[in-house]
């Protein structure tokens, strides 16, 4: 049953029983009488409990809850239940084999407390959901593996016990509606619990992490933009520091992105911040308290804090402020060959290596050069045989406005920011611009 | 793990005054950054026919009834700030927390008697509007679309931070009632000596408008829009204590110009023994007495009121609804990424507002309907409040004190047997 996903073009394809097998809802189980080995009656079952290390969770224990008055609910292994089918769920063992203890082995959680009618992440969807129901499948008589979250409209009208009223009378008035075509349901691979305790959480993250990797990080933006204060910061202390930088520098609200900083501990948000582009993490230092942000920058490696703090130095609102201090320049007097190793060191620190800078002596820009002229020319080649000489640069005080202009105006991927001397100090990519040109819209929107 | 878990949450509670700096004006500011939700919720309150009712108390009683506001005050002070804290602390609406904790079933029918009470309670607003327009000499043909067009326009086109600003620039408004309250010309030390010392009768008809007075006061659905403004608006634990300024003021606010209404209509409707219907009635029987400004003033107040509570109630019916179903929400969407909750919002619109151009629809039965719904509600609601804010899993050290319990539980209960009475004096007067 824990076959590897063998359908990676279509993500959420549910699973098909295959013969012998069989599909139970959690709601047609929960409120179910349920008898003992000698028949007589036990209580109604309330909650089911699986083990989240498996990648289709097996039901292991369950809830009974004896009458209305009975203070303490029974607890049992779910290998002593022996049918499902009848009108009672049937145990093989005598009532007495029941405990009154609660259930919390490591990586065993409560359905019912932990996911039924709470919100989960879709991770297939990219979306924050409502859980109406579970999904088993029925290996055998008794065996029942989570496969699915039903989040569709169905599931709720099962839950109120109306499906076959539902669906007689869309039958009559609306035969093709979706509701009758299409259940909503999730396969439990893409499915990220919000509730979980701590345990049950890095269990389940484990299994998890492979899928929250595939997103890609504007999606996870999307998702912690979509969640509540609370849970977005539960989601946002489970990524690890390079997903969570990713999605940190996606996510469009100024606001939110401070609030989840501030989710985590000073220490690891100083991790997350030497895993951003040093300009992304400036743009985000600038919008916290001063003493704030001086603190995080103390506890930044000193290489990527050091870049930081020069970039928080220029003007929020010019090319200085805009620019990343993460380029390429290269002496002119190098051939291409030498060229080549340089950025093979260079590349893995270095985001954008296909617009090269090429410099004189004293580090002042004397012409650009694409990897594309790079690739073409011969490697015996001096870079200034083949550089586009006089480039279009900006100073490091020229407003925003400007270098959107000069972009658009070259059609330029990668623009290089200067000082006085026009010794070269960073660059701007598009990227740069496009943000900067929607966080302007994005302030509007929200009327600051 | 603890450690770490106190570091990130002292670094957390210094954030916002961090960000203002520690004087005088940076205590101001953080109050700023939290004010909004408990000042609009309470406000709201003082709707069509809230004012309708505090002109009828006025006209009928006089101050005789003054004397309800102070523990009014009171008790709606103690069950906004309970759904301010539970907004604040878990970070969840109403309609969440009762879907997570009670199931599908208790939210499906808190949802559907909701659904239609505030269809009913939008018909009397827009109501309002059309009434108080009417005595500018607007005809509803023409008011009634204009103002449903507009209560559309500025959620499908507005964002969550213009909306609230409008809703305040509303609050600004009340004070329309008082002045009117003042040109009246009310005996003050005679209204001072009725607010705090009770006069109580046992003529019925006195018990049946008390009983109105106070029922109108917390309406259930006031409760989840409460909340979920909390939750919007990004309020922490730690920036709580904040917003109970904020619950507190708008309370008080709310109360004040329920006070001018009264005082108004008895210093003057009283005196001349003039009885009145309607909060429409009260404007126009103002003018002789009172000069036209305090009617134009008064007939403004309504049409602010209805509009503003117009505005508010399809939109948190819709809000809270699709919470509990499991819906995407928020007005900062796309009408393609949320298509139920903007379904939901313009059908709550049309359909309030096309009911009032129905030549003789029986509008006073689908008031009854509302206020008998709302009074239905209400029990389960408070109920599911004191239930869930006592729950220490969800509010950790924020659950009620015993003292405030005390006072919750008895508020609470005093509330829901007065509504009762209510709903129980409504059906025999229908009937």
């Amino acid at each position: 049953m824990d076959a590897p996903d063998t359908t990676p073009t279509n993500h959420n394809q549910q699973v098909v029983a295959e013969e012998g097998h069989s599909f139970v809802f959690f709601s047609s189980l929960l409120s179910k009488p349920v008898c003992d080995s000698q028949g007589a009656p036990v209580g109604r079952l309330t909650d089911l409990a699986v083990s989240v290390a498996y990648m289709f969770p097996p039901v292991v224990g369950f809830v009974v809850q004896r009458g209305r008055l009975e203070p303490f609910p029974l607890t049992g292994r779910w290998s002593d239940v022996v049918d499902i089918d009848g009108p009672a769920i049937r145990l093989g063992v005598p009532i007495y084999a029941l405990k009154p203890s609660k259930i919390d082995a490591p990586g065993e959680i409560l359905l019912r407390e932990t996911l039924l009618d709470k919100q989960i992440v879709d991770i297939s969807g990219a979306k924050v959901v409502r859980v109406n129901d579970l999904h088993f499948v029925k290996l055998g008589r008794s065996d029942l593996r989570l496969v699915h979250v039903d989040v569709g409209t169905r599931g709720l009208a099962r839950r109120m016990g109306w499906e076959p009223i539902v669906d007689a009378l869309l039958r009559r008035v609306a035969p093709r509606s979706q509701y009758l075509s299409a259940e909503r349901l999730i396969r439990w691979q893409y499915v990220q619990p919000l509730s979980l305790d701590a345990k049950a959480q890095s269990i389940r993250l484990s299994v998890m992490q492979r899928q929250l990797k595939e997103l890609h990080p504007a999606d996870i933006a999307e998702i912690l933009t979509d969640l509540d204060t609370h849970e977005r910061a539960t989601m946002f202390r489970s990524l690890d520091p390079e997903t969570a930088a990713d999605a940190l520098a996606e996510v469009e609200d100024p606001r939110i992105q401070t609030q989840l900083l501030e989710t985590v501990s000073q220490e690891d948000a100083a991790d997350i911040l030497e895993e951003m582009q040093p300009d992304e993490a400036a743009d985000l230092l600038s919008e916290l308290p001063q003493e704030t942000s001086s603190a995080l920058l103390r506890k930044m490696e000193v290489d990527e804090a050091q870049d930081v703090r020069e970039l928080l130095t220029y003007a929020p609102d010019t090319a200085g402020g805009m620019m990343t201090t993460e380029f390429v320049a290269l002496p002119a007097d190098l051939t291409v060959e030498e060229a080549f190793a340089r950025l093979r060191t260079a590349a893995p620190d270095v985001e954008n290596i296909y617009y090269l800078f090429v410099v004189d002596a004293d580090q002042r820009l004397v012409g650009v050069l694409n990897l594309r002229h790079l690739i073409m020319a011969s490697p015996q080649a001096r870079l200034q045989e083949i550089m586009i000489q006089n480039p279009a640069r900006v100073h490091h005080t020229d407003s925003n406005d400007t270098v959107a202009e000069i972009v658009e105006k070259y059609e330029l991927l990668g623009l290089p920011v200067v000082d006085d001397n026009d010794v070269i100090v960073g660059m701007i990519t598009v990227d740069d611009v496009v943000s900067h040109i929607a966080s302007q819209a994005w302030k509007r929107k929200l009327g600051r | 793990m603890e450690a770490q878990a106190g570091a990130v949450k002292r670094w957390a509670s210094q954030r916002l005054w961090a960000r203002f700096g520690a004087g005088r004006w940076a205590r101001l500011a953080v109050i700023a950054a939290v004010v909004g939700p408990g000042i609009i919720t309470a406000n709201v309150d003082n709707d069509a026919g809230g004012i309708t009712t505090y002109s009828l108390a006025g006209a009928q009683f006089g101050y005789g009834l003054l004397w309800t506001l102070i523990p009014i005050t009171v008790a709606l002070v103690v069950i906004q700030e309970m759904c301010s804290r539970m907004g604040a602390v878990t970070g969840k609406g109403l309609s969440d927390l009762i879907r997570e904790q009670y199931g599908v079933k208790a939210t499906f029918y808190v949802m559907v008697a909701l659904l239609f009470a505030n269809l009913a309670n939008t018909v009397a607003e827009f109501a309002g509007v059309a009434a108080a327009l009417e005595i500018f000499g607007v005809t509803k043909y023409i008011s009634i679309p204009v103002a449903a067009l507009f209560v559309w326009w500025l959620i499908v086109y507005g964002t969550y931070r213009r909306v609230e600003n409008v809703f305040l620039i509303a609050c600004l408004f009340y004070v329309a009632y008082v002045v009117s309250g003042f040109l009246a010309h009310p005996a003050w030390t005679e209204v001072l000596t009725h607010m705090v010392v009770p006069k109580f009768s046992w003529r019925s008809d006195y018990l049946v408008m008390l009983i109105g007075v106070v029922g109108t006061t917390i309406a259930p659905w006031m409760q989840f829009y409460l909340q979920a403004a909390v939750v919007e608006k990004g309020v922490t634990a730690e920036d709580y204590r904040y917003s109970r300024y904020d619950v507190i003021v708008g309370c008080v606010v709310a109360v004040v110009v329920a006070m001018f209404i009264m005082v108004a209509c008895a210093a003057t409707l009283y005196q001349e023994h003039i009885s009145i219907e309607t909060a429409k009635d009260a404007a126009l029987a103002l003018a002789p007495l009172a000069g036209k400004y305090c009617s134009g003033l008064f007939a403004f107040g309504l049409f602010n009121a209805s509009l503003f509570a117009a505005s508010v109630l399809p939109l948190s019916t819709a809000y809270y609804v699709c919470e509990g179903f499991g819906w995407e929400t928020g007005i900062d969407n796309k009408f393609r990424d949320a298509p139920q909750f903007f379904t939901l919002y313009s059908a709550l619109i049309a359909l309030g507002s096309v009911v009032i151009l129905i030549p003789d629809f029986p509008l006073l039965a689908v008031m009854y309907l509302s206020q008998v719904l709302n009074g239905i509600l209400l029990p389960f609601v408070l109920i599911f409040i004191l239930l869930l804010i006592n729950r220490t899993d969800l509010m950790g050290k924020y659950v009620n004190s015993r003292t405030y319990n005390i006072i919750a539980w008895s508020s609470s209960v005093i509330m829901i047997v007065l509504t009762l009475l209510m709903v129980g004096s409504l059906l025999v007067g229908a009937g």
